[in-house]
């Protein structure tokens, strides 16, 4: 008997499988859609987060904001400089149709900030011990750094997270992080 | 597939020729062939590949201590997401080694955008597919779409090169890349239709005035022309949406369709600097254009694929039906222990009684849940509580079995008069101490001024109070994404999407025996309903309140999660102030908890009823006169 369900296996089972395989990944997509992502249970089964892809583009609710870190900086003399933009965002240019490599930087201080923002919702979590908290300490750090390579090191810095409507400067920037004063230790 | 060949004009300059491929290209133009399709799409995958590849090199600085990428702090998280890859990931994540990888990468297009043989092809595909998964994690933050689509393409050409010599293995690959190119634009379509900047045509412009996303000019001038905003956004909502038509029976509307959609990438790549999307998406496009072609007998395209996943969707929406039935069966069936009254209002109202009284006078306890919830999110106070005390549990109307039979229109007084008709019904002549959890708490706040003689006490457990959407910018902030949240539960789960519904951890918390009937009730629409007609409620009454809180004669106790305390000191002051309507109140924290597990946990849960039990042993008798002054205690 085994050897009569040989014939049809080997014919169609390799046919099968892939037919499964490539079902099921199409299954598992389709059901990880919902607007709401409360739904989106089925996404646990890929844990790298890349096989199971995400297509709600800017939706149900598109980016509308920017979002932007600010430091100032307590000088070695104990003088507390303004706030300033840690890095600016890149002005829009053709050639970045072909080649951006700075998009990389401003996708993930999105990405930093809309994960802050969640974490910021769940009470019993020390945000400063968070890896997107520690990523944008360091980021500050390390500008602070280079901006006084040729003077004496700071005392510390402070940073800000904050959100605001871009080009449309009719309104005031919403403040949603402000870290504790971060000092700094020589090199 | 036989082309209708037209003899080119005789006078024809080179414009000519070209306008007429062009035009031909256009309304009738040749879908590719098997393999042709699939080189295109492993073409432009790789492509893809090689860019974002090269924009890394580009960036080391974005890798070093201070860089989004820095795996010495990413790894954190990695180590615990992924205990056995961790030595991998710490492999891959070194610097030397991701560089050398993405050198690999860039040869690896380079040999697929080459004419190159088919071991070769495959060995490129492969590496660019694996390498994709090992860099993903290390790269994480600054990852977007294109990776997503650049992964599936090449590892869905793996698979085809590999079962290269069987055209149905083929066939069923370039189908799998054509179905998740029509999901793409279709869902992306339909799921922006569910938000209002969408239906409001306002995401264009609030798109475009983002410097990360948009372009000054762009923003200027939707600005300025509203409507054309409007318009262009209705369009880019039609054609995601309808996008699926390209796979209607003959085909003839995918050219069009596919030719706009690569269009609509290449204004995006210049308006929002997306560049990656124009060859990521346009992988897609080949096996979309082959697998709509009308069938060709000279070489026949196994279309087995598509009928094996419309089964198998047809399957799934039964399944979830029935698994959606089968909980509504779980709910309805509800606790071995119930009773059930009829109110005023023609409600039905579902309770348990646990426990005894300890003595005649005692009170009896009644629990009032929260928004979104129902009585066994009660299940570890009312199990301490029952030790000393007669305990009323129950849902309100529309939650649980409990049934909202009246037909007035709905009102937080007819919930305050549903509470003291069981109260009166179910404490058989005693008065009740009503005990609150954020919902529950103004609710009972309500009661007691309302019916002085028959609440003995009041105990606020993180309650809500009627400024709180006001008072506290925390809570205003939540409520729009809560409310659309809010409006699609009760479809979807009626649907049968509740299995899709992830086991929330206070589920795991809850006592066992209660666990399976929680969950049943979290993943079934009636919970969703009933909250979405009392949050609508929330949003009127709180807007439509005065500032004026009714003054309570029984005492108070309010208390206050420690966590919510914390992070908002708001409410700490609005459930002071709940406390000050009672001339004999106490308001005290409970650290270490938060909102919910004040409930959930087992541990906390004991130190909230230990509160109300100490709370109902100093009550006075209705004999003896007792005034404590308020106080706020830390406990």
């Amino acid at each position: 008997m085994l050897s009569s369900l040989a014939e049809p296996l080997r014919a169609h089972g390799p046919r099968a499988l892939i037919a499964g395989a490539f079902t099921a990944w199409i299954g598992v997509t389709a059901a990880s859609q919902h607007p709401h992502r409360a739904f989106d249970r089925l996404r646990s089964l890929d844990p790298l987060g890349m096989a199971v892809p995400n297509w709600r583009f800017f939706a149900p609710e598109p980016a509308q904001h920017d979002y932007h870190v600010l430091h100032r900086v307590l000088t070695a003399t104990g003088d507390q400089t303004p706030w300033r933009e840690t890095t600016e965002i890149s002005p829009r240019r053709t050639r970045q149709v072909v080649w951006f490599p700075d998009r990389r930087r401003e996708k993930a201080t999105f990405d930093l900030a809309s994960e802050l923002i969640t974490l910021m919702a769940e009470p019993a979590v020390d945000l400063t011990q968070t890896v997107p908290f520690d990523l944008l300490r360091a980021r500050v750090e390390q500008r602070v750094r280079d901006q006084s390579e040729d003077g004496p090191l700071p005392q510390g810095f402070q940073f800000l997270l904050a959100r605001h409507t871009g080009y449309d400067d009719s309104g005031e920037p919403d403040y949603i992080l402000a870290s504790p004063f971060c000092a700094l230790e020589a090199a | 597939m036989q082309l209708h060949r037209r003899r080119p004009p005789r006078r024809s300059t080179r414009a000519r020729a070209l306008a007429h491929r062009a035009r031909r290209e256009l309304l009738a133009p040749a879908a590719p062939s098997r393999e042709q399709a699939l080189r295109q799409s492993e073409r432009l995958g790789a492509l893809t590949h090689l860019a974002a590849s090269a924009e890394y090199l580009a960036r080391p600085r974005d890798r070093r201590a201070g860089g989004s990428n820095d795996w010495d702090v990413m790894r954190r998280v990695a180590h615990v997401r992924f205990p056995r890859f961790a030595p991998v990931l710490d492999a891959v994540a070194d610097r030397r080694v991701t560089s050398a990888l993405h050198g690999g990468r860039i040869a690896a297009a380079l040999a697929l955008l080459a004419p190159t043989p088919r071991p070769v092809r495959l060995a490129a595909d492969a590496a660019l597919a694996t390498s994709s998964a090992l860099l993903y994690p290390r790269h994480h933050y600054g990852t977007d779409g294109t990776d997503q689509v650049a992964f599936l393409v090449q590892t869905t050409a793996t698979a085809a090169r590999i079962g290269e010599r069987r055209p149905e293995v083929v066939d069923a690959a370039l189908w799998s890349l054509a179905i998740q190119g029509g999901l793409s634009y279709g869902i992306s379509g339909w799921v922006k239709l569910t938000g209002r900047s969408w239906r409001s045509g306002e995401a264009l412009a609030g798109v475009t005035r983002t410097r990360t996303y948009g372009e000054r000019r762009a923003w200027t001038f939707f600005d300025r022309h509203p409507k054309i905003a409007r318009v262009l956004g209705a369009q880019v909502l039609a054609a995601e949406c309808l996008f699926p038509l390209a796979f209607t029976p003959g085909g003839r509307l995918a050219p069009a369709l596919t030719h706009g959609a690569t269009l609509f990438h290449l204004v995006n790549a210049r308006i929002m600097g997306l560049g990656r999307f124009v060859p990521a998406f346009g992988a897609l496009h080949p096996p979309i254009r082959y697998v709509t072609a009308p069938q060709n007998d000279a070489a026949p395209r196994d279309d087995t694929l598509p009928k094996v996943v419309g089964a198998t969707a047809v399957a799934a929406t039964a399944g979830g039906l029935i698994a959606a039935a089968r909980r509504r069966r779980i709910v309805n069936s509800g606790r071995d222990d119930e009773q059930t009254i009829r109110t005023r209002a023609g409600n039905r109202l579902v309770f348990r009684r646990v426990g005894r009284p300890r003595n005649e006078d005692a009170p009896v306890v009644v629990l009032e849940h929260g928004l979104m919830s129902c009585a066994e999110h009660w299940e570890w106070v009312t199990e301490k509580l029952a030790a000393d005390h007669q305990v009323i549990v129950y849902s309100r109307a529309g939650y649980g079995r409990s049934a909202r039979d009246s037909r007035a229109p709905f009102g937080f007084d007819q919930s305050v008069s549903d509470l003291l008709d069981l109260t009166a019904a179910a404490g058989a002549g005693r008065r009740a101490v009503l005990v609150g959890h954020s919902l529950g708490g103004w609710l009972a706040v309500r009661a007691a001024a309302a019916a002085p003689d028959r609440v003995a006490g009041v105990v606020l457990l993180d309650s809500s109070h009627p400024a709180e959407l006001d008072r506290s910018s925390r809570q205003a902030q939540g409520t729009v994404p809560l409310t659309e949240n809010l409006s699609l539960m009760p479809m979807s789960l009626r649907l049968g999407l509740g299995g899709l519904l992830a086991t929330p951890d206070w589920v795991r918390q809850l006592p066992e025996r209660v666990r399976k009937l929680a969950l049943a009730q979290y993943r079934d629409a009636r919970l969703w309903t009933a909250g979405l007609r009392e949050w609508n409620a929330v949003l009127e009454e709180f807007e439509a309140f005065d500032g004026e809180l009714e003054h309570i004669e029984a005492p108070v106790l309010a208390l206050t999660a420690g966590y919510t305390a914390r992070n908002d000191p708001v409410q700490q002051e609005l459930h002071a102030e709940l406390a000050g309507t009672s001339p004999r109140s106490r308001h005290e924290i409970i650290d270490g908890a938060d909102h919910d597990n004040v409930l959930f946990d087992e541990r906390i849960a004991q130190q909230t009823a230990d509160l109300v039990d100490a709370f109902i042993a100093d009550l006075p008798t209705p004999t003896r006169e007792e005034a404590p002054a308020h106080a706020l205690v830390a406990r």
